[in-house]
């Protein structure tokens, strides 16, 4: 057999989703189809050249970041096609099997499992919120400013240890902030996930807060209106405050 | 890829790194999976991922229409 069974994400309604006639899942492979899992459940799947997405193609195309990018804006978009559904549990990207036999075989083996994250997500959405720090405007004038040569030693000394307390007053500022906000939004969820500062990129750099908010879609104008106050409150600061989504729940998959 | 697009940085984001874990019978190799999470980093590093909540909303919802007015479905 020269295809696969891509995996896209499970469905969860109390009807059969509609699928949109033109929707595909990943490039060079066919048209998006539901298997039926049990009543009320399906898996969104669609049939896939194992010449592209089989070991060999993956390690190939793992090596080229705008193809990993076409085959994972395919499968978002192949995911989000579910939003209205009751509860949706998005695969990972190339969550690929045999047949489609086996892709519902190996649901069914994991249905304790699946169910507990239907109910976890059940008329959910998730949103990420990210603060970030900018160097606020005096800074960037003082340090324009700061080019004539000091006086004397000692003042060159003063200088360089006022600098140091301003940079280490900014980082305990910056860790407070994203404490209060996090707290924040997390009133407005179920549940919340804190990225840890050591995985932010840019080590000292400018991103203080990244977390996944997971949000009964009845409440998330109340969260839009609070980012977007939190935003206006704290741009003078020179902190940048956002928020993305809604998300189909990929950060509350695993445990 | 477009590097001003921190939509996409969020995309791969999720798709790669979250979403549930299937154990497919296609297994990606360990090393492949990590060349991406490497330059996915880097790029995030330097991408300004940062918009005010309006801006972000209003950026996805363009991609989306543009994309659908170019091909009917969803392109990168």
């Amino acid at each position: 057999m020269n295809t696969g069974t891509c995996v896209y994400c499970l469905v969860a309604n109390r009807t059969r989703p509609r699928l949109r006639r033109s929707l595909k899942g990943l490039p060079y492979g066919g048209p998006l189809r539901l298997l039926d899992v049990d009543r009320g459940l399906w898996l969104a799947v669609s049939d896939v050249p194992l010449s592209r997405y089989g070991a060999d193609g993956l390690k190939k195309g793992l090596a080229d970041l705008d193809w990993v990018s076409r085959a994972a804006v395919a499968h978002e978009a192949a995911v989000e096609s579910f939003r209205s559904a009751d509860a949706v549990l998005p695969m990972k990207l190339f969550t690929i099997f045999e047949t489609d036999q086996r892709a519902v075989t190996h649901i069914l083996a994991s249905r304790p499992a699946v169910n507990r994250l239907i109910a976890r997500v059940t008329r959910m959405d998730e949103w990420g919120v990210r603060v970030a720090m900018r160097r606020p405007a005096s800074e960037r004038s003082r340090s324009r400013s700061a080019v004539a040569p000091p006086a004397s030693g000692s003042s060159y000394l003063e200088g360089k240890k006022a600098q140091r307390d301003r940079v280490v007053h900014r980082a305990r500022r910056a860790r407070a902030i994203a404490a209060e906000l996090f707290d924040e939004f997390a009133a407005h969820a179920a549940e919340a996930r804190r990225r840890p500062a050591t995985e932010l990129p840019a080590d000292g750099g400018p991103l203080v807060l990244d977390a996944a908010l997971l949000v009964p879609r009845s409440g998330s104008a109340k969260l839009k209106s609070a980012a977007a106050r939190q935003a206006r409150a704290l741009s003078p600061e020179g902190y940048a405050v956002s928020l993305t989504g809604p998300w189909p729940p990929y950060s509350f998959m695993q445990d | 890829m477009d590097l001003e697009d921190s939509s996409l940085l969020d995309v791969l984001d999720h798709v790669l790194t979250k979403g549930v874990m299937a154990t497919g019978d296609v297994t990606l190799g360990v090393a492949g999976i990590d060349l991406i999470y490497v330059r996915l980093s880097a790029l995030l590093c330097a991408a300004d991922r940062l918009m005010p909540p309006e801006n972000a909303a209003a950026r996805r919802t363009a991609r989306r229409k543009s994309a659908r007015g170019r091909t009917g479905g969803r392109t990168s």
